[in-house]
């Protein structure tokens, strides 16, 4: 499987007189989990926007394998975004939305058949407990042929076996697609991550041991303790 | 195909916030008209491109903003979709004025 290289380069947010995020550079291999850690209010959810192509902001430079895009998530097949709050239409039942996201019939089959979303296909997605619905969003996404998935917050709320399914979903997807990882909890995406990167004071920092986490502030001398 | 259904969908979105306020427009319009029918469609197609249209986008943003993102990931921005909403509510109204007409000739 070819592998492909997301980096974000030169990025620069500006929000009221304060300048949110400095010259940010991040990068994802596919294959590769990268969690992006920070506390509320640093710009994480912020620069997956910028990343995904949907945020205005004052510099930017996202490439993918060497190309440069002003707006990666209008070319099919680069990147999908999956927001803090769901994004799917309280109109629509699941097999309606399969049926509009996907032509393939083995894409809409792999869904459609898929254990945990067979029993909920003729529902709304308000009807769905929210690890349902976080699990069924992301088996949505992962169908995609993106080759990058930008997840923000995709355990916040959630109970933990969908915790652990979620973690197996982006497993069995690992080979073909990297994954720029957001959430609070920050012990999930540690374990998980390949990488760990601090958003703080509008920079990233490579966090090569967790108790980085605490020096940054991050994180209570507690936590490793 | 699979665009055209997306952009559609989120047409009949806008139009749970856009009717309303056009038919309340058409009933003022009609009522202030000296041709009844005639008002009532003036109105009515008017309202649909304008001030209708404004709050329905402006509504939806407020109540389903994050459901933008549906759209975003299958390649969509807000501007195509807010312009084939209006293109598909300008064919809409074209085709009241041609019914306009079929009305009075």
């Amino acid at each position: 499987m070819p592998e492909h290289k997301l980096e974000a380069d030169s990025i620069i947010y500006n929000i009221a007189n304060r300048q949110l995020l400095t010259d940010i550079y991040l990068s994802c291999e596919t294959g590769e989990i990268v969690g992006l850690l920070g506390r509320n209010g640093s710009g994480k959810s912020t620069l997956l926007r910028i990343i995904f192509g949907t945020q205005p902001t004052a510099n930017k430079h996202i490439r993918v394998n060497g190309t440069a895009y002003q707006a990666p998530y209008k070319h099919r097949n680069l990147v999908a975004y999956l927001p803090q709050h769901s994004f799917l239409p309280d109109n629509l039942r699941l097999h309606k939305i399969i049926e509009l996201y996907f032509q393939e019939p083995d894409k809409r089959k792999a869904i459609q058949e898929h254990e945990r979303t067979k029993p909920h296909l003729n529902k709304f997605p308000d009807e769905l407990s929210k690890g349902e619905l976080r699990y069924f969003e992301l088996l949505l996404l992962l169908q995609k042929d993106v080759k990058f998935l930008l997840l923000d917050e995709p355990f916040s709320g959630i109970e933990p076996i969908y915790t652990d399914r979620i973690l197996e979903l982006l497993e069995e997807h690992l080979s073909t697609k990297g994954f720029i990882i957001t959430d609070h909890n920050y012990s999930t995406v540690v374990r998980i991550s390949d990488r760990v990167v601090l958003l703080t004071d509008g920079a990233c920092r490579s966090i090569n041991n967790p108790e980085e986490l605490v020096e940054y502030g991050y994180v209570p001398a507690s936590a490793f303790s | 195909m699979q665009k055209l259904k997306l952009y559609l969908h989120y047409h009949r979105r806008l139009l749970a916030f856009n009717l309303p306020f056009s038919l309340l427009v058409s009933v003022v319009s009609m009522a202030i008209s000296a041709k009844g029918m005639i008002g009532l469609i003036n109105g009515f197609s008017l309202s649909l491109l304008t001030g209708s249209f404004v709050l329905s986008v402006y509504f939806y943003g407020q109540r389903y903003g994050q459901q933008y993102y549906f759209y975003h990931n299958m390649g969509i921005s807000k501007q195509e979709l807010i312009v084939s909403a209006f293109l598909l509510n300008a064919m809409l109204a074209v085709l009241l004025f041609c019914f306009k007409l079929c009305l009075y000739a």
